[in-house]
């Protein structure tokens, strides 16, 4: 670790913070301030009056000004208070903590089903540009950028549940049954496998199967289509030619072609990433995974307000976390992106 | 063959939308019964639903409210994009900036979640489904156009445009603008896809459409509940439906592209 690694990395901690601010503004915006009163709704039950609405508008803090408003907000989330959801009854922060890991597992899981089915296919079609397998896995993506999600998932379940038993049932990471694992990475799969649970591992890894495939088919013909862009740019570029010219086998050719696709491709599962973490939401509700795409849905239909701006915020926060994680990685991935920059 | 099918698809969902209720076999909001979860037959082509109401009705009747929401969603996201784009890419200085910032600001969200958020806080109408929808597209409008219209703005025909006298309204409106209409023609036509499957993506998940209104995601997330006591059809017949219907915005979009630009088509 030398100083200017240091300082690289420092400067770009520092990039993420406008997203992070960008985001406490933008849920402050939409959930404070949109809608119509937030004290009359929360005070809408029999037997509360005027009164009652006052005193609940002074306790939130909305007969401040707006300025005060946001500033009281800002300081509540450096405090970690993501405020109380009425639906669980727990404070949200805790809440989303508990729940992250699980949608965490699914987008992971879902985005290494693509990236060994599409990578592939996309080098192959780089390799032959025009060929009749190129055309064909172009076909491919434009058919997989019509299916939406909710559509895959439901048929799928269907399909490998109902018709065919293949599937566990759809409901939640791990049998009922079964006692879950020592929390020690969150992700279920792993932790039961390192408490050396089988039957935990394989229910755990069963009911992981079908949302991550669905999550896989959403991501897999953005993986295919930007790995074959990647590639022709670099298959095109003078060093392979002199590679070849040098008469280097077509092992190695390649190497050298994905190592500088290298960069390119880390920027790209960065943005899926985030993409995928929108795409949660549905495949949650589907399979009715304990993650927090589903718990701000749930407090999205009992208009609680603080699970749906809690659930904003931290997917920002992964969101940041993820970009910073994609620029490091591209730093040591390229050399030649300059860390004075 | 290309061009023929995906004009061919278009003209056959923009047919439906309109002939709709009159080719419909049933009234899609009518109950029926004595015809609950029938299967697909003769007489409905995508079977009945719980309720006895033909899917195949309601699945045609949807599309007037997909299509409409879905080209409405557009036209708001790309008259608002470029005219923020077109300025930021002309003026340059500090509003490109800011605008820069916020468009950075606003893609590094999940849009689906932005535009639940928004849903959530505007009331859960189709109308606020609609203006999420063309908010989350602006960023894609502004971006393009802004850096379409940067490219050119040194150009010879510009410069030209400026010594004779042209305003800059002008210079913007009657000479760039329409330059670089294919490049926002392309836009559109895919946009028209995304805003369909996220229409129908927020009706799923439960945001829009009132219940008997027929919906595409609504449809489907009816459908769904039947699944897993066998009756597939429910669900199947609109799901068919919306994926053809985003396919061929998708297929129009490329087409247009391999048309406007052909040092790119391969």
């Amino acid at each position: 670790m030398n100083a200017s690694l240091i300082s690289f990395v420092l400067r770009r901690v520092l990039t993420v913070l406008p997203v992070l601010v960008g985001a406490t503004v933008f849920t402050f915006v939409v959930m404070r301030l949109l809608p119509a009163d937030p004290a009359a709704f929360l005070a809408s039950g029999p037997g509360m009056g005027a009164a009652d609405i006052a005193a609940l508008r002074a306790k939130l803090g909305l007969d401040r000004s707006l300025p005060v408003q946001f500033g009281l907000y800002a300081w509540q989330l450096l405090h970690g208070d993501f405020g109380h959801s009425f639906v669980t009854g727990n404070p949200v922060a805790l809440d989303l903590l508990q729940r992250l890991p699980a949608s965490l597992e699914l987008a992971c899981g879902g985005l290494l089903i693509a990236a060994v089915i599409g990578m592939p296919l996309g080098i192959a079609a780089a390799l032959r540009p025009g060929s009749l397998f190129d055309t064909a896995c172009r076909a491919l993506a434009v058919l997989g950028g019509a299916l939406p999600g909710f559509v895959i998932g439901v048929f799928l379940i269907y399909l490998c549940y109902f018709k065919l038993s293949w599937a566990p049932e759809p409901t939640g990471q791990i049998d009922a049954a079964l006692s879950a694992p020592r929390i020690v990475t969150g992700f279920l799969v792993i932790d039961s496998l390192l408490a050396g649970n089988m039957t935990a591992f394989a229910s755990a890894l069963g009911r992981m199967v079908l949302p991550s495939l669905t999550m896989a088919l959403f991501a897999l013909a953005p993986v295919m289509r930007m790995t074959r862009a990647a590639m022709v740019t670099a298959l095109a570029s003078d060093y392979i030619r002199s590679s070849r010219a040098l008469g280097l086998p077509n092992r190695l050719v390649l190497r050298y072609a994905l190592e500088n696709a290298g960069a390119p491709l880390i920027t790209m599962f960065g943005l899926i990433f985030s993409y995928m973490l929108g795409a949660n939401v549905v495949v949650e509700k589907v399979f009715a995974w304990p993650g927090i795409g589903a718990y701000a849905l749930d407090g999205l239909q009992a208009a609680d307000y603080s699970a749906v701006q809690g659930f904003i915020l931290v997917v920002a926060a992964v969101f940041a976390a993820v970009n910073l994680l994609v620029d490091l990685l591209c730093g040591w991935a390229d050399p030649r992106i300059p860390r004075a920059a | 063959m290309k061009y023929g099918s995906s004009a061919l698809l278009l003209a056959l969902f923009l047919a439906l939308a309109i002939a709709g209720p009159a080719v419909a076999p049933y009234n899609p909001l009518a109950y029926a019964l004595a015809d609950r979860l029938q299967p697909p037959s003769l007489h409905h082509w995508f079977g009945t639903d719980a309720l006895g109401r033909d899917v195949f009705s309601r699945t045609l009747a949807a599309a007037r409210t997909d299509l409409p929401a879905a080209a409405a969603a557009v036209i708001l996201s790309s008259l608002i994009g470029v005219s923020v784009g077109a300025a930021c890419g002309y003026l340059g200085g500090a509003i490109d900036r800011w605008v820069g910032r916020v468009v950075d600001v606003m893609m590094a969200f999940p849009l689906f979640v932005v535009a639940v958020a928004l849903v959530a806080a505007l009331g859960n109408s189709l109308t606020n489904v609609v203006l999420a929808t063309a908010v989350i597209n602006l960023p894609f409008y502004i971006r393009l156009v802004r850096a379409e219209i940067a490219a050119r703005r040194q150009l010879g025909y510009v410069m030209a445009a400026r010594l004779a006298g042209c305003g800059h309204g002008y210079i913007i409106g009657r000479v760039l603008i329409p330059n670089i209409a294919p490049i926002i023609a392309v836009q559109i036509s895919l946009n028209l896809g995304w805003a369909v499957l996220n229409t129908s993506g927020l009706s799923f998940i439960g945001l829009g459409v009132r219940p008997p209104t027929p919906e595409w995601g609504a449809l489907v997330s009816d459908g769904a509940q039947y699944l897993l006591t066998g009756q597939w059809w429910v669900a199947l017949g609109p799901s068919l439906v919306l994926v053809l219907a985003v396919f061929a915005f998708t297929l129009i979009g490329d087409t247009a592209h391999d048309l406007f630009s052909p040092r790119s088509a391969r």
